[in-house]
């Protein structure tokens, strides 16, 4: 379990997240919303570490963070960038798609067959010769997603991780979400993914504005497309003839 | 308006893009959609000419190519990163001394409205905005140059909702007067005024067709997102509920005005 005690987060001399109180059980999956500049990519960088926090601020599984080493810490959470080429460091997918493995385990023989289940898992067997950074941006975020999720890490945060892709590939790595022991810290802007959490925040100024258990908001999301449809549909109940019907159908 | 003809582009052993022939008009706001790698932005970036085909020609009707190139701005995925000014003032005020714009303070001032942008914020440095204001930045800085031709490469990418909104409100109130030629994975904020679809894959143009006559189930199958409004009409229409017009609709209100006739 992650938890986090009043914790405050400084960037550039401006309070970016503040007294913020959480808990991230293990194999939950949460869905973290909210404007651009509410704290979303800062509160990662706290939670994984990037961001160094005050002692007391973070405890993961009954350790505070700053007691953590590099190593153990990068076992514990693993996190996927929103801009995908900034965590690229070799020149092929598939070496890309080991390095953050071979930094955590040494059994050659296990980390080459963790990769080749990853890459099919992604499928990304048409693209493993090429250099990372001469993808597409949707390649590129798969590719990102594919290493990370390659080192198994226990508490996963996924920073806006699908906003280049295609529907395939998105439904793809849904598929993998849904599927995955890992805890899932999934932020987006997406709210057809909202779905795939169990609990989903509203985070707004820094500070935790709404949270809720997803499956209490079926049917009365805000939050969703197909909701946004059924809002508007009973707003003009009267004038759409085969409403109850429709109601009926779509439920 | 710019005619690429049998376009092809090799990137060390690959063909990027296959025989490629299209045009875009200058005053049409033109979507590009297509599946990850089929090489939208490889186009887009042939179009303003940063990179040189291989084979084929870009060409222009009325003047030059270099001479429409000159005036098209090109929003690059993640424009962020190629914020080096000190403040917001600076970053969008750098075009404009680059191409000799008179009258800088007063335009930038007007831009900053025109994009819904507080204008306290050009006294800041870029890098302290948020992401949304961050993109709003890089969209002026291309605006305060006056092109006439945009090239948008997934600019709604990492936007919440509200910025979104914002930016296909400005990219739709420009229309007419540019240009448009935009590559989005997300359809629902611009499939309502984009006047012409274009659907890649693997390199090579599968159809280029005006919006209303699109084939959705193909861009579908191409394993692309289809537009909300079409999404659920599909829905009904499996469910046995016909709509009775000629009219698609694209937006979820788009499709609730339709139910209601």
């Amino acid at each position: 379990m992650i938890k986090t005690y009043s914790l405050t987060v400084k960037r550039d001399e401006k309070t970016v997240i503040q007294n913020f109180d959480f808990t991230w059980n293990k194999g939950e999956k949460i869905v973290m919303v909210g404007p651009t500049g509410a704290g979303k990519s800062t509160l990662a960088l706290a939670l994984s570490g990037i961001i160094p926090s005050a002692p007391g601020n973070i405890i993961i599984d009954s350790k505070d963070i700053v007691d953590f080493d590099l190593k153990t810490l990068r076992k514990k959470i693993g996190i996927v960038f929103q801009d995908p080429e900034t965590q690229f460091v070799t020149t092929d997918v598939r070496r890309e798609i080991g390095f953050g493995l071979s930094n955590i385990k040494n059994d050659v023989e296990e980390i080459k067959e963790r990769v080749d289940a990853v890459i099919e898992e992604f499928n990304l067997e048409h693209i493993l010769d090429r250099d990372p950074c001469s993808l597409s941006a949707g390649e590129k975020q798969m590719v990102s997603v594919a290493s990370v999720y390659a080192m198994q890490p226990e508490y996963l945060i996924l920073d806006e991780v699908t906003s280049f892709l295609d529907r395939k590939s998105r439904e793809k790595i849904y598929e993998i979400w849904e599927n995955t022991a890992s805890s899932l810290l999934i932020i987006t802007q997406n709210f057809r993914e909202i779905s795939i959490g169990k609990k989903i925040i509203l985070l707004e100024d820094g500070k935790i504005n709404f949270e809720a258990k997803t499956e209490d908001l079926e049917g009365s999301s805000h939050f969703s497309y197909d909701s946004a449809f059924f809002n508007l549909l009973r707003k003009n109940k009267e004038k759409i003839p085969e409403y109850e019907r429709i109601m009926e159908l779509l439920k | 308006m710019i005619i690429l003809k049998n376009i092809y582009f090799n990137y060390e052993d690959r063909e990027v893009i296959k025989n490629f022939s299209a045009s875009f008009a200058s005053n049409e706001t033109h979507l590009i959609i297509g599946p990850n790698g089929a090489g939208k932005t490889t186009l887009a970036f042939i179009i303003k000419g940063l990179i040189k085909p291989t084979q084929g020609r870009v060409l222009a009707t009325g003047s030059k190519i270099g001479e429409w190139r000159k005036k098209m701005g090109l929003l690059f995925q993640f424009p962020e990163n190629l914020f080096f000014n000190d403040t917001v003032y600076d970053e969008i005020a750098y075009g404009a001394k680059r191409f000799e714009i008179e009258d800088i303070d007063r335009k930038i001032n007007n831009i900053a409205d025109f994009l819904g942008l507080d204008r306290k914020i050009l006294n800041l440095s870029p890098f302290e905005l948020s992401y949304g204001e961050k993109r709003m930045v890089s969209f002026a800085s291309i605006l305060i140059w006056e092109p006439s031709y945009l090239i948008l490469d997934e600019p709604f990418s990492g936007l919440d909702w509200q910025f979104k909104n914002r930016l296909s409100e400005v990219i739709e109130s420009l229309k007419g007067r540019f240009g448009v030629v935009i590559v989005s994975q997300e359809l629902d904020n611009v499939i309502s005024f984009a006047e012409r679809v274009s659907l890649i894959e693997n390199g090579e143009l599968t159809f280029s067709s005006p919006t209303e006559e699109t084939d959705w189930e193909r861009v579908y199958e191409a394993g692309c997102d289809i537009p909300s409004g079409v999404r659920l009409a599909k829905k009904l229409k499996e469910k046995g509920i016909r709509l009775n017009s000629d009219v698609r609709p694209y937006t979820i209100q788009g499709l609730v005005d339709l139910l209601k006739k």
